[in-house]
This record gives structure tokens, C-alpha cells and sequence, in this order.
């Protein structure tokens, strides 16, 4: 780490508990979940499933993919927060999104869906021409965008960094696609999901969105008035190496991800007054985490209060870190730790004070948020208050 | 204060239309011959990979099914660069090895999820297709594009951070760049970096190609590509994947390794027509110490020539500007590959002390020094820089040196 220190000035969200900050704010301080029983429409028949949707007015999407209209939106709200001007500063842009399931776009232009075109119509859209990276990393991707954009301004290439990503999955394709994974929630279940850390907990549920940061030096920020939101101390990543589907058995590839980023971050982990989790709600990959954690602080005992926001939104996949470092800088601002809702029955492997059921206020002053993908990436970051 | 490390390419690997490793592209590189052949299975993509790499490249049987064209590319040239660095992962330097690399194409055919859902549509209409029994239950994996990069760490255990850029042709080039800053942060001990990318089957990509990339309609393969002439007419879709072994040269010290070449940095820029990470690149080495430049020079006429008012803006018309060329006459354009692949041709010319021509070129579109038609035999190469660009804008170079204490 240099002495560069690494500022948010803007956010963007579109999650399936609200499409701004202050509707965002009131569905995580009030549990409140944006998981539904969702139809989605298939050559005329229909396929259901639990999801988490946002609310998107066809409207908004104007020709463009879901994903687009998505991330266009989160990157945009995100850059006028910050009142970005790309003629006063060098300005660069990190973007990652899944792709548009075949189905979900069958009437527009393939190039439309894919993944390689998206950085540069972002940079476009929004005057970046500084360094400007693509990047998907599976769930990890949004972590993995913020660390690139640290680094970047680290290394003085740029003044600001806009990391933005956007994912949605809701389409029949992809649904049956992770149905064949096992890793969905079951829709059928007489109790809520998804359940992150609870002892039934069956698997995670779809949702979709996207979440944008704008990362600024610290120093720029200031010289132009910006409102810093929160600072980022730092960023880790590391790979399990072990396999696509399943994490390592002792979360080797987490724990060192979560150890390089309080490194990164020049702090201990009795630093860190909050952890918000990956945690999609699936058997292994919740306990796995815990194991991780445990594994960083000790014990169980001396961990802070980790929570999964995913219960209330689903698994937003490429967008998830990018949403929960949104609601993380959200949390320091206002002092609370989001809950995990659904939550009821203990499960000895994942014993933390997971905030079950309601936010709880709390003084926080440095955060973390975990990120855990297929193929074994784990990528994580430390946030705090700015002083 | 801490100095940055040093890095140093120490391994290298291609794989390309009709070459199956460094040294045959290499010799079909300085001898200036096609490797281009009509396509039976895509018309008008001439640069296809003739013969797959062989199955069996990952361990675990049921990652087999996940890996696509791409990765497969991927999978036989890290085999090829980490045998080539000589490299031996120890338990205690696995963690610090990271992959990054820029993944081109890696869509699969939807047909068969599809046609589980019309099939039970077909026996009623209201049914829930359920889970499909049929179907690869990891055809997920298939199509996400870090499939492949982490694929390769779990094969050889390499526990640092895996990144896979999708930013388009210049996504390989931009990898090897995040591979030189990983090492010289500290964040990593050594980085196999590089990019991947597979021509595709479907009507939709054949379109997106010969849209994209303004496909050449010249019927003979071995002219259709002819960067920086001035009857060129497009580019020649191609397809294949190169890496690089990239360590710090206190690393490769230490373990009595050769390098090839010195990576001494770069930039991105996302601005059409920006010759500003040229400029970067070039303003790396000494003035006048750039000996070669590896153009992007595709073949088509919008991007060689913006790439020529590039090249002119940052050297003028001094007598020091490097000589050009480009590797695409040869094998065509293997967009995320293309980068990495002008990277190991440049590594190969340092070694050989020849710069390789560009074999179409007879009419040169501008008054620079291409190195038209045969290779040019060269006393010594000091410094190079490899481009690479992508239509929309994104822009990248990477400046070498061939003094790197160990060659």
C-alpha cells in the first residue's frame, strides 16, 4: 500500500429493495426483502421461481438489454452523486456484468448481450479515457473491479475510478442452468428464503441489479469539495485452486483473500467492526465462509457482527460485492449493521451473531465485505468512515 | 523507500492458426508465411486452429466437460509456458502466483436448454421443465468466461488472485499489463498472463465477425490480411491463445532462470484514435532506444490508419523511429490472443535478432518504416513496444527491453 488513500464519493444502486439511496437505506434499516415468487414466460408456458427483480419500467430499458438499462442507470446516478467531470480530471472506468441469457434478448442485437462490449460503451457514455478494464470474475466480479480501480489510482493513473456492474439472471435458461447446479433455494419450501447461515437453509435465490462506486484519491477529492462517503482502506483476492463448484474444504482461497485485505489495509482484524458476508444461503458455501472468518479472528467469539444482505436481495451474482459496498458505505454512514433476515434456527456450523431478523445500530468504523464466486475467486475489501 | 521489482518474461507459449507452439509460429513469423487456410467449418474465417489441443489437459474429469474452445486454447499454451519458464510450483509459492488473463469469445450453443424447454412445451404447455435430465449440469460453467483462467489455477495449484479481463482485442495485452503491475506491487511473485480466444460456430458470431471486424472479402487466405497496404481490405478472423511467464528478475535469479525480455510497463486508454499510451510506452525507454514496434495493424482501414497517425504523432519524422510490423499478415487477427501473441513475437525476435516482415505489404499506406515482405536480420534489439486496440476505443501498449540482466 502507498500513500495514496482511496475515497468514495458517489454510489449508485438498483437492488431489489430500492432503486436509490434513501429507499435502499429505509429496506435495509426495516429487513425488509425483495424476494417473490416470480412467472417467468417461456415460448408461451411458464416457469416459476423464487427471484428477486427490481423495478424496472420497460421504458427504461429503451432498447437496450436488461443488463444495460441496469448498469447505465446504477453508473449514471453514481457519477452525477459525485459530480464527475471528465474535463477536470483523469477519469477511468472498471466494469464487469454478466451475460444477457439468449432468451431475455432474443430481438436484439447479439453484440448487444455480450460481455466485451460493455467497458468501452460505459467509458462512452460516461467521458472516461483513462484506463478503462472489462473484467468478470463470477460473484466476485464487483470486489475484483474496486480493487483494480485502488490500484489504479494508487499508481497515479487516474483520478477517479467508476466501478460499475450489473447482472440479471432471471430468465428460463439460466434458472434451469443453476437448477442443474443444485444451487437454488427451494421454491417450493414451506419457509422463507433464502436463509443465509440458518440450519435449514437450502440454497440461494436469484435476484438482480446493480450497484456503481466512484473511487477518487482522496487528496483530489478535497482539493474540488467533493463529500467523501467513505474511504477504502483496502482490497485482497486469492483463488481456492481447488475447485469450480466447491470451495476448499478448509476456505483456504477466503481466508487468505480476507487476510490480504487487512494487510492491504494496515489494520488488524479487531479493526473491523462488521463483516458483510457473501453468504448466498447455500449449506456449504455459508459454513465454508464462517470457517474463513473464524479462521482470520480466532474464533467465533471474537468476530463482529457479520450479516448477509443477500437475504434480502437475492444473488445478484456479478453485481452482488458492487450492491454490498454500497450498502456498506450506507451502514457506516448511519451507523447500523443490516440484518440477515429469515433467519431462525441456529446451525453450529455457522455460530456468529449473524444480525438476525433487524438492523441493529452499532458505532462502526471500519467494514468489510466478502465476495466468493465459482471457480474458486474470492476477493474482498475493508472500508471506513473517512476522518 | 521499497523499489519496485523488476519483471522479467521468463516462459512463453502460442498457439494459432496453424501453429501449435512459440518456436513454429515463430519460424512461420520470420519467414513470412501465411498460416491462413479457407475454412470448411466457418466460411470467411480463414485463421482457424487446425488441430485442437488434446483432451486431457485438466485432471479432474468432470472439469473436462466444462472446458470450451477457448480455455482449451488456454489450457495447452500455459502447459507449453510454464514448461518453457522451467518453472516448479512449491507449496510455499503457490499462493503467490497469479493468473490474469483476457478471454475472448467463449459462448456456447444454447439449442439444447432450449429445446429441453420447448420439449416440455411440447407435452404441456403449462408444465415446469423442472431440472433436465439431459442436460451437462455444468453447461453453466461453459460460457462464463473466467471458467478457463480458473481452471488453469486449480490445475497447477496457483492460489493468488485469478482475473479475467473481457474488454474485447485489446483484453490480452491489457492482461499481460495487470500481470507486470501485480508483480511489481508486490501483490504477486509471478504471473501467467496472456489472452485466449476461439472463433465461433453460430450465425450470430459469424455476423458479429465480419461486421465487427470488417472481414477481408479477398478469396485467397494467404492476401486477405495486408496491414498498412494500401489496397488492404480487412482483417482475417483468427483464433488461438498466447501467454506469458511473467516473475520478477530477482525471482528468476534465484532460480537460475533465461529471460527473454524485460517488461518495463505501459498504459490503457480508452479513446479512439488516443496515441497517448504509445506516447507512455515510448516515453519508458530512452529516446531513439526503440528499436520495434509490434503495430496492431489489422488490416483494416479505419484502425491502421489511425494507428499511423498514432505511430507518427509520437515519433515525427526522426530518423530514431522503430521499425513496424505486424504478426496478422501471418495468422490473422486472434483478437484477445493478438496482443499477447505480438508480445511472444517480439520476446522471439530479441532472441533471434530479426524482425519479422509483414509478407503482404507492397504498397505501404505511409511514409514509415515497415518492414515489408522478408524479415530483417538486426544487430541488436534494445527496446520494443507491442500495441494492440479494439474498435471501440480501448487502447493498449507494453514496452520491452531486451536488457534485462539475464539474457
Amino acid at each position: 500500500m502507498n500513500g495514496v488513500r482511496i475515497a468514495i464519493t458517489g454510489l449508485g444502486v438498483l437492488s431489489p429493495i430500492g432503486d436509490d439511496i434513501a429507499s435502499t437505506t429505509a429496506a435495509l434499516l426495516s429487513a425488509r426483502s425483495g424476494v417473490g415468487l416470480m412467472s417467468l414466460d417461456w415460448n408461451g408456458g411458464r416457469l416459476s421461481e423464487l427471484g428477486a427483480p427490481v423495478a424496472l419500467h420497460p421504458s427504461q430499458t429503451d432498447g437496450r438489454t436488461r443488463i444495460q438499462s441496469m448498469l447505465d442507470y446504477a453508473t449514471d446516478c453514481a457519477v452525477d452523486a459525485a459530480d464527475v467531470n471528465s474535463e477536470q480530471a483523469r477519469v477511468g472506468a472498471c466494469i464487469g456484468t454478466g451475460e444477457t441469457p439468449a432468451d431475455a434478448a432474443a430481438d436484439r442485437e447479439p453484440q448487444l448481450r455480450w460481455y466485451q462490449h460493455q467497458a468501452s460503451r460505459i467509458a462512452r457514455r460516461i467521458d472516461a479515457r483513462g484506463p478503462v478494464y472489462g473484467c468478470y470474475t463470477a460473484c466476485a466480479t464487483g470486489n475484483d473491479l474496486i480493487g483494480l480501480g485502488v490500484d489504479t489510482i494508487r499508481r497515479g493513473e487516474a483520478d477517479i475510478m467508476v466501478c460499475a456492474a450489473a447482472d440479471s439472471q432471471l430468465a428460463p435458461t439460466s434458472v434451469l442452468e443453476f437448477r442443474l447446479l443444485n444451487a437454488l433455494a427451494d421454491r417450493s419450501a414451506a419457509l422463507p428464503q433464502p436463509r443465509p447461515f440458518d440450519r435449514l437453509r437450502c440454497g440461494f435465490v436469484l435476484g438482480e441489479g446493480a450497484g456503481a462506486v466512484v473511487l477518487e484519491s482522496a487528496g483530489h477529492a478535497v482539493r474540488r469539495g467533493a463529500q467523501v462517503l467513505a474511504e477504502v482502506r483496502g482490497w485482497g483476492a486469492a483463488t481456492d485452486a481447488y475447485s469450480l463448484t466447491r470451495g476448499h474444504p478448509a476456505a483456504a482461497g477466503a481466508t487468505r483473500a480476507i487476510r490480504a485485505a487487512l494487510q492491504d489495509s494496515g489494520l488488524a482484524p479487531t479493526d473491523v467492526d462488521y463483516v458483510n458476508a457473501h453468504a448466498t444461503g447455500t449449506a456449504v458455501g455459508d459454513a465454508l465462509e464462517v470457517v474463513a472468518l473464524k479462521t482470520v479472528w480466532g474464533s467465533a467469539a471474537r468476530l463482529p457482527p457479520v450479516s448477509s444482505t443477500k437475504s434480502m436481495t437475492g444473488h445478484t451474482l456479478a453485481a452482488s460485492s458492487l450492491l454490498e459496498c454500497a450498502f456498506c458505505v450506507i451502514a457506516l454512514q448511519r451507523q447500523f449493521a443490516p440484518p440477515t433476515v429469515n433467519y431462525e434456527f441456529a446451525d453450529p456450523d455457522c455460530d456468529i451473531d449473524c444480525v438476525p431478523g433487524q438492523a441493529r445500530e452499532l458505532e462502526l468504523n471500519v467494514v468489510m465485505s466478502s465476495a466468493l464466486g465459482f471457480g474458486g475467486q474470492n476477493a474482498c475489501i475493508v472500508l471506513s468512515r473517512f476522518r | 523507500m521499497r523499489t519496485r521489482p523488476r519483471v522479467v518474461v521468463t516462459g512463453i507459449a502460442a498457439v494459432s492458426a496453424g501453429v501449435g507452439d512459440a518456436e513454429e509460429f515463430w519460424c512461420y513469423l520470420r519467414c513470412g508465411q501465411s498460416r491462413l487456410r479457407p475454412s470448411c467449418a466457418i466460411p470467411g474465417c480463414d485463421g482457424m486452429v487446425e488441430h485442437m489441443p488434446p483432451t486431457g489437459l485438466v485432471k479432474q474429469r468432470r472439469h473436462e466437460r466444462v472446458v470450451n474452445r477457448a480455455s482449451s486454447f488456454l489450457l495447452a499454451t500455459a502447459a507449453q509456458a510454464i514448461r518453457d519458464a522451467a518453472w516448479v510450483t512449491s507449496d510455499e509459492r503457490a499462493d503467490r502466483v497469479s493468473v490474469v488473463v483476457g478471454m475472448g469469445d467463449s459462448r456456447i450453443d444454447d439449442s439444447d436448454i432450449l429445446r429441453a424447454i420447448c420439449r416440455t412445451e411440447n407435452v404441456q404447455r403449462e408444465e415446469d421443465p423442472g431440472r433436465p435430465a439431459d442436460i451437462e449440469p455444468l453447461r453453466r460453467l461453459k460460457h462464463l468466461p473466467n471458467i478457463g483462467p480458473a481452471l488453469l489455477a486449480i490445475e497447477y495449484g496457483f492460489g493468488g488472485q485469478v482475473m479475467t479481463f473481457v474488454s474485447g482485442e485489446a483484453s490480452g495485452l491489457q492482461a499481460v499489463l495487470e500481470g507486470f503491475h501485480l508483480v511489481t506491487s508486490g501483490r504477486a511473485d509471478a504471473v501467467l498472463c496472456g489472452g485466449a480466444d476461439a472463433l465461433q460456430w453460430t450465425s450470430a458470431s459469424i455476423r458479429e465477425l465480419s461486421e465487427r471486424l470488417s472481414c477481408s472479402p479477398v478469396r485467397d487466405p494467404a492476401m486477405s490480411c495486408r496491414p498498412f497496404d494500401l489496397e488492404r481490405q480487412g482483417t482475417a478472423p483468427s483464433e488461438g491463445a498466447a501467454v506469458v511467464w511473467l516473475e520478477s528478475l530477482d525471482s528468476a535469479a534465484a532460480r537460475g532462470a533465461r529471460a527473454y525480455a524485460e517488461i518495463l510497463g505501459g498504459a490503457a486508454r480508452c479513446e479512439p484514435g488516443s496515441s497517448e499510451p504509445l506516447r507512455i510506452g515510448a516515453a519508458l525507454c530512452q529516446p531513439g532506444d526503440v528499436d520495434v514496434l509490434f503495430a496492431h495493424g489489422d488490416g483494416t482501414h479505419a484502425a491502421d490508419a489511425s494507428e499511423v497517425e498514432s505511430i507518427s504523432e509520437v515519433f515525427g519524422c526522426s530518423r530514431q523511429r522503430p521499425r513496424i510490423s505486424s504478426i496478422k499478415a501471418v495468422i490473422g487477427h486472434a483478437r484477445a490472443a493478438s496482443g499477447p501473441l505480438s508480445v511472444v513475437a517480439a520476446c522471439l525476435a530479441i532472441r533471434e535478432r530479426v524482425v519479422p516482415g509483414i509478407p503482404n505489404l507492397q504498397r505501404p499506406a505511409a511514409a514509415l518504416p515497415f518492414v515489408g515482405g522478408a524479415s530483417a536480420p538486426v544487430d541488436a534489439i534494445r527496446r520494443m513496444l507491442v500495441m494492440a486496440s479494439e474498435p471501440t476505443g480501448a487502447t493498449v501498449c507494453v514496452a520491452l527491453s531486451a536488457q534485462s540482466d539475464l539474457t
